[in-house]
């Protein structure tokens, strides 16, 4: 039943190459803009070894919901959840990922509207940003997963190829004597800045409900594991880049240093001026992740309501995100400091209850035999 | 389908609205394009920030020599305030349209903003989204006013002046404006401390050529390694004039700062001295004495250097130990000497190393007098001994000024010049 209530909410089907650029876009649109800031504030010249270890626990996370999906193959999370542990506690786990995924999409505006209103537009009001986007969002969700994920593809090269050419452009001004001393740092505190959701892959856990609208749901794991490596290692060279730009004692002192970094390229005077490329990463980006979080969002509300149709939630939904996005925070600096930390939470979201639910399929194979 | 086309049509429409820029739109003619500010302290005063910015004016500008009886080019506001941006809405009063700093190319800073400490006006620089970190911040002495009140020579506006300048000085390691956000880097990383190149208004020449008397005729001779080849040129053309002599800007030498206080500031010999440890000498000229005629010189032009510094930790002394590798070839020189010999050449090289090594030593005991690590020898212990170096943080101007340094220096002279043996009378 389950199986033909999927199809039903969704018709279209995505390749795995167009899953795994969703998952690139999804880690990168906001990493590369927030993440140099706090890890090298916590960890100095060595920030960058916390994404490498952040990426590996995005593997970790990525296996664990690609075994789900391998074992309940043609189900989402959503469904899933609730054939292991019934009706009732199943849609609850299933809420708790619907109200993480909205609290994704929120964050997210509201990122994008101070980030707009702080570098660029000063006296534009907050809410043009966030209306705008999610009306967009809601729009592309409308049109459905297929529609987001072959949008992507163009989106992502002119994001991927901005971030080439920001880089590029850059190497004048890099000191690679900066970097040094290399590994100076203790492991509890690398550790810990790993496990801050934007160091940590945490998007790969979105594959828990797109996996069934893969064409080849075998690759999801591949793929998934390709997409985390270079997001990652984008966001790792990036650090690199700023350290070697700037050192890490002036790096931590921007907002964005990424913008301030591409400020500072000056090719022979004549190549200068590249913000609009940091807006080209951040707007074209930030549009794609909001359509995807939403859309994970509203498909598992749909499916634990047993809806027909995707379409009555999107809205509203999209309306609570951005209520949510502006009382969530008062002021840029508790946005900052709360994407800036982790807590257990967000440890069992993205490790123990999958973890939980693979044991449960685990167990009940065992019984089923046994 | 024709539903459709209307639908697209009206969002088309919609999404005009958006294009114009919504709330932050302004028309350029209605910007005032700041080129350079300058920055100045008055100390004493309730209001003590004074800023003034030359403007450009695009049309005028693009214009160039047609125009006959048109605007200055580059118009001059100021104002003062009890913070940068109050004395930036004081001058804004004067103005018919809105101030502008995305194009602000250069920040001239006053003696006694200097002194006062470059906190706020970090602040002002880093805070606002207007300012570029990659305009480059430049010192005077005195008020930093008189900068833009003085007439452009070749270029069209007082900051195009400024810039071709600061581009000039690439080849010319006796000044070193630094962007913005070089400077501040220096500023805020332990083990090294910030500098930026000074630039003076009609300095007098004994400031600009170190040795020379006032009396002496311009284009005396220079003393030991030859002073700032860069300003001094200027002179000699504008005292030929009439009776009162041009205005000029000479960028020379460098502001030294410890923290972000002026500690004191270096000629363009000494500039050149630390610009060796750092291997960004290059392209100078430097005057030696001639191996067979003392009192003669030879002049160098400095084609490679390369710079090695090693800190050294004995019974946790900390020395340095400093390579300075060069290259150059021959230009010119005073007496009628032959050159084209090896063992010539030998002894060139040695008197040149002997050159550069004084040069380096005098700059050294002086950035020690003046405990300012323009150099970096903090960091680059930072680098090599993390740990020894996280114990002498604290007080690394102090060990700074104690350091010994061992410096060597090895001279290749290359070439010389197209002129093979010297053009002098047959005895």
């Amino acid at each position: 039943m389950s199986k033909r209530q999927s199809r039903m909410l969704e018709k279209g089907k995505i390749s795995p190459r167009q899953a795994g650029e969703l998952l690139v876009i999804a880690l990168n649109a906001t990493s590369i803009l927030l993440v140099p800031s706090f890890t090298v504030k916590q960890l100095g010249q060595n920030a960058w070894l916390a994404v490498l270890l952040g990426t590996l626990w995005g593997v970790v996370t990525l296996s664990l919901v690609y075994w789900l999906g391998r074992k309940h193959p043609g189900q989402t999370i959503f469904q899933y959840s609730q054939t292991l542990l019934g009706r009732w506690l199943g849609k609850a786990v299933g809420l708790v990922y619907i109200w993480n995924f909205l609290q994704v999409v929120a964050i997210v505006i509201r990122e994008f509207g101070d980030f707009m209103t702080t570098s660029f537009m000063p006296n534009t009001p907050l809410s043009v940003f966030s209306l705008s986007l999610v009306f967009l969002a809601v729009w592309s969700v409308y049109a459905g997963l297929e529609v987001i994920a072959r949008m992507n593809e163009f989106i992502i090269i002119l994001v991927i190829s901005s971030l080439y050419i920001i880089l590029l452009l850059s190497l004048g001004n890099w000191d690679l004597g900066n970097l040094q001393p290399l590994f100076t740092v203790q492991f509890l505190p690398l550790l810990k800045t790993s496990l801050v959701p934007e160091v940590w892959a945490v998007d790969t856990v979105s594959f828990a409900v797109i996996m069934p609208f893969l064409t080849r749901p075998k690759q999801a794991f591949a793929v998934g594991t390709a997409a985390t490596v270079f997001a990652n290692g984008l966001v790792a060279v990036g650090i690199l880049a700023l350290l070697a730009t700037f050192g890490p004692y002036f790096t931590v002192i921007p907002r964005f240093p990424i913008l301030t970094f591409v400020r500072a390229i000056n090719v022979a005077r004549i190549l200068s001026r590249f913000e609009v490329l940091v807006m080209v990463v951040w707007v074209a980006g930030v549009f794609i992740k909001t359509s995807y979080y939403l859309y994970c969002a509203s498909l598992g509300l749909a499916q634990i309501t047993d809806l027909r149709e995707i379409r009555p939630v999107v809205l509203p939904l999209g309306i609570i995100a951005i209520v949510r996005s502006f009382s969530m925070y008062k002021n840029i600096s508790e946005l900052e400091t709360a994407v800036s930390s982790t807590n257990p939470a967000i440890l069992s979201l993205y490790f123990g209850i999958p973890l939980m639910l693979l044991l449960v399929t685990w167990f009940r194979e065992k019984f089923a035999q046994g | 389908m024709e539903k459709q086309i209307i639908l697209l049509c009206l969002l088309l429409l919609c999404l005009n609205l958006f294009a114009a820029g919504c709330w932050d739109h302004i028309e350029i003619e209605e910007l005032a394009l700041v080129r350079t500010i300058a920055i100045d302290y008055l100390p004493g005063r309730r209001a003590p920030y004074l800023v003034t910015f030359a403007i450009s004016l695009p049309s005028d500008v693009v214009g160039g020599e047609g125009g006959g009886g048109g605007a200055e080019p580059t118009q001059l506001f100021s104002g003062v305030g009890a913070t940068l941006n109050l004395a930036l809405r004081q001058a804004s009063l004067n103005l018919s349209r809105r101030v502008f700093l995305s194009h602000a190319e250069v920040i001239v800073i006053g003696e006694e903003m200097a002194k006062h400490g470059l906190a706020h006006v970090f602040d002002f620089i880093l805070r606002s989204p207007q300012i570029r970190l990659n305009s480059h911040l430049v010192f005077t002495k005195g008020l930093a006013q008189q900068i833009l009140t003085t007439t452009e020579r070749l270029e069209v506006g007082i900051t195009e002046e400024i810039i071709g300048m600061i581009e000039q000085s690439r080849y010319l390691p006796e000044t070193e404006p630094l962007p913005a956000y070089r400077f501040l880097q220096k500023v805020v990383t332990p083990g090294q401390e910030a500098y930026s190149a000074l630039l003076l208004k009609s300095p007098p020449l004994e400031e600009v050529i170190p040795g020379l008397e006032a009396e002496q005729k311009p284009g005396g001779e220079e003393e030991g390694g030859g002073g700032g080849s860069g300003g001094s040129g200027q002179e000699g053309e504008s005292s030929g004039g009439g009776e009162k002599a041009a205005e000029v800007l000479t960028m020379t030498g460098v502001a030294a700062f410890r923290d972000d206080k002026l500690a004191g500031l270096l000629d363009a010999t000494e500039t050149r001295g630390f610009q060796w440890f750092l291997g960004k000498t290059s392209r100078t000229y430097l005057a030696i004495p001639d191996p067979e005629q003392p009192e003669e010189s030879i002049t160098l032009l400095v084609s490679r250097v390369q710079a090695k510094i090693k800190p050294q930790i004995k019974n946790g002394q900390v020395s340095f130990s400093v390579e300075v590798i060069t290259e150059g070839d021959i230009r010119s020189q005073t007496a009628a000497s032959k050159l084209n010999t090896p063992e010539m050449i030998n002894k060139i090289n040695s008197a040149n190393a002997a050159v550069i090594k004084k040069e380096m030593e005098k700059s050294l005991r002086k950035m020690q007098q003046l405990q300012v690590d323009l150099v970096g020898f903090g960091t680059i212990l930072h680098r090599h001994e993390p740990k020894l170096f996280s114990r002498l943080q604290d007080n690394w101007s102090e060990q700074f000024s104690r350091l010994k340094v061992e410096i060597v220096v090895t001279s290749d002279v290359r070439r010389t010049g197209l002129q093979s043996n010297p053009a002098r009378p047959r005895p």
